[in-house]
């Protein structure tokens, strides 16, 4: 009895001409339209359910397409019936009505699910968003701690990119250089080197750049007194996204030495 | 006298709010076939709709799970293609165990040859059942009863099936009363009587109350052939074969394959043994019975008869009758005029009252709609009664149809002869489509041609 469809099998496409109604004998059906080539599903009927009514009283052409899920038996019944028995039987309409009804609210309820659903991501994703901001927030208050901190050192420290060129220094390495930040960065910071001295650096510039653990060296620098003042220098690679990639820091031996004194004394 | 307005009433018509349903009424159903399961179907499924609390208490003592005449409501047991998707509509699936077989098409069978006609779709939607669980000398049936399907149904929303025998049915105080066999006597807000015209029962209510009056009634046969699957699929295959013989007061012949068995179902004006014999021995009805078949060996046969009018005065205040007590079209879908009369009687009941007025105007239309079809019926069936009498016609309508199906023209005849025996279509549209000129024209044609032929042959 009635028209079988085999499990897969179409029933109607969306814009396929739409001639008549289905009442489901057995089996079930799906409900999907397509959408930029997907299947987007609409809902899931069995026996007893009717489908197909969209396209009779909407228009000629189908919205939706259907298709047997495990295979399904309808019985059809074209524009001409339909228009028959509300004219015979009104409660037919209501019966159909129901249908539509019911389907409705059940699309509303899936909506109603997917907009909740959506919130919910929503909401995790502002969470996370705060949660990104705050650690972002952290990290920079971090780095404005670790520039405080490089910034008011009580030794000199460069930053040297892979030329030697001085790309960053603090307050005490002006202080020891003798001259303001503006006029020591893009400087190389070999110039403050003695020419006797040079030899010394250009090493520790390529052991630096071979070790991991950075490079101890002594030299003489030219300073601000005017006259060369023994300093030890301290250069390690530095990860930075920017060019620099050493960071040296100069001790002045005088000072250094003075310090040791006063420890030892105490 | 006047009759005093109720201010209740929007409508200004007067209407006592007794003679409505409410939450609490109870309702009694006579008849647990498809009348009254229907109508018990309906009800409840309207009153659940609305939130209704309504008791329906359906007496039936027959056991549709039994083979034999015991469990059966004896008829032809076919569901034509409009009943079937009205029943898909209301959502009520035939099961398969239900559906014996489902029916392709119609083999018109005369002497002057035979034609096949297939249903305007392709679908199957014509279905052959079994009223009962099968025919006698069944031990054990499989199949379930198609009457038996629709009680459960009714069942399944909530009505009670009383297994007993109504003895006795009367009002009092304007309320029905019921007693049953074992003596227990029950009072209802409503009572539905949806008997059958071959149930004793119905006597029950002659003259009862509003002056009930049966309608007129003929007898007819029903024969259950035992045939075997392989018979059936070599000599009837999936179609019903309708034979159009010249056989005096036999209006309708078929047989129906259901399954292993066939039904052989004549109907017509007194049908009798003789007749029944008569029909056995022409060799149109023969050639769809396998070689060596007798009708000696049948078992399972009967004489029932089939409504052919309508009751006189079949509801009052809170009395409804339903079915084929009532009214039923001529000669076919009897099962259909139950759900057209159970449907129009749950919603009048429902929607407005239980009064005779309420079934008078709500109720009674529907079932008029019927008589007054039956009438265009007769004059259908005689139409078919003069054809059946003459070889130029039956030759003219047989070339007509062959036409037809072999594709050379439209399926006029075709679709006369479908809707004639067939219940897709009233009475009344197929009188009208035989009316048409072109139609006549083209039989005209064909029964001159025919007559032209069968000189030459000669």
């Amino acid at each position: 009895m009635g028209t079988v469809f085999p499990d897969g099998e179409i029933i109607f496409r969306q814009g396929d001409a739409a001639d008549c109604l289905y009442f489901i004998q057995s089996g079930k059906v799906v409900i999907y339209q397509e959408k930029d080539g997907r299947e987007v599903p609409l809902a899931e009927l069995g026996k007893g359910d009717s489908f197909g009514d969209m396209g009779v009283f909407m228009g000629p052409i189908r919205t939706e397409s259907a298709r047997s899920l495990g295979g399904v038996r309808v019985i059809t019944a074209d524009y001409k019936f339909v228009l028959k028995k509300f004219r015979d039987d009104p409660s037919f309409a209501f019966q159909i009505i129901n249908t539509m009804a019911q389907r409705d609210r059940t699309r509303t309820e899936e909506q109603e699910k997917t907009v909740e659903g959506l919130n919910l991501q929503q909401e995790e994703l502002t969470a996370q968003n705060r949660e990104l901001k705050d650690a972002g927030q952290a990290a920079g208050e971090s780095r404005d701690k670790s520039v405080d901190y490089y910034d008011f050192a009580p030794v000199g420290a460069i930053d040297l990119d892979e030329d030697g060129i001085i790309r960053g220094i603090n307050r005490s390495g002006t202080a020891m250089l003798g001259a303001g930040r503006q006029d020591l960065l893009g400087l190389s910071f070999a110039s403050f080197v003695p020419q006797e001295n040079q030899d010394e650096y250009r090493n520790h510039l390529l052991e630096c750049r071979r070790s991991s653990e950075g490079v101890v060296t002594e030299l003489l620098l030219n300073t601000r007194k005017g006259v060369p003042t023994k300093v030890q220098i301290f250069s390690y690679p530095k990860q930075d996204p920017d060019r620099v990639v050493y960071r040296t820091l100069m001790t002045e031996l005088a000072s250094r030495q003075q310090t040791e004194e006063d420890s030892a004394g105490s | 006298m006047a009759i005093p307005r109720s201010p209740e009433s929007p409508s200004g018509r007067y209407q006592n709010p007794d003679l409505r349903l409410k939450g609490g009424s109870r309702v009694a159903v006579i008849g647990g076939g498809p009348a009254g399961s229907f109508f018990s179907f309906f009800l409840l499924t309207m009153a659940r709709q609305a939130g209704l609390d309504i008791a329906v208490d359906v007496y039936e003592p027959r056991d549709f799970s039994q083979p034999g005449q015991s469990g059966c409501n004896k008829c032809g047991g076919i569901i034509y293609g409009s009943l079937v998707q009205s029943l898909a509509a209301d959502g009520i699936s035939l099961p398969s165990s239900v559906v014996q077989q489902g029916i392709a098409g119609y083999t018109f069978h005369t002497d002057e040859g035979s034609v096949r006609i297939n249903p305007p779709s392709e679908e199957k939607r014509i279905a052959s059942v079994r009223r009962g669980a099968g025919p006698c000398g069944v031990a054990l049936s499989l199949s379930t009863s198609f009457d038996g399907f629709l009680l459960t149904l009714a069942e399944g929303k909530g009505a009670k099936i009383v297994r007993e025998r109504v003895t006795e049915a009367v009002m009092l105080k304007g309320m029905p009363r019921i007693t049953t066999k074992s003596g227990d006597s029950e009072e209802y807000d409503l009572l539905a009587v949806a008997l059958g015209v071959n149930s004793p029962d119905l006597k029950l209510f002659e003259g009862w109350g509003t002056g009930y009056a049966p309608p007129a009634t003929t007898r007819t046969h029903i024969t259950e052939i035992l045939l075997g699957n392989d018979a059936i699929e070599k000599c009837l295959g999936d179609t019903m074969h309708v034979f159009l013989l010249d056989i005096p007061r036999l209006e309708f012949a078929a047989i129906i394959p259901k399954g292993e068995y066939a039904t052989v179902c004549l109907l017509g004006n007194g049908i009798d043994q003789e007749m029944v014999e008569s029909f056995f021995r022409r060799p149109e009805v023969m050639g769809c019975l396998p070689s060596g078949w007798t009708p000696a060996g049948t078992q399972c046969r009967c004489f029932p008869s089939v409504t052919l009018g309508g009751a006189e005065s079949a509801y009052g205040d809170r009395f409804v009758m339903i079915g084929d007590c009532y009214v039923s079209r001529l000669y076919k879908d009897g099962i259909g005029s139950a759900y057209r009369t159970a449907k129009s009687a749950a919603q009048t009941a429902f929607m407005t009252g239980i009064s005779r007025r309420d079934f008078h105007r709500h109720y009674r239309p529907v079932c008029d709609a019927v008589v007054n079809d039956n009438r265009f019926g007769k004059v259908v069936f005689a139409a078919t009664n003069l054809i059946k009498r003459s070889p130029f016609l039956r030759r003219g309508v047989i070339r007509m149809t062959n036409g037809e199906q072999a594709g050379f023209a439209t399926p006029s005849m075709s679709s006369v002869l479908w809707d004639t025996f067939t219940g897709n279509e009233s009475h009344r549209n197929v009188f009208f489509r035989t009316l048409h000129p072109v139609f006549l024209a083209r039989l005209l044609h064909e029964t001159v041609m025919g007559w032209v032929f069968s000189l030459k042959s000669h």
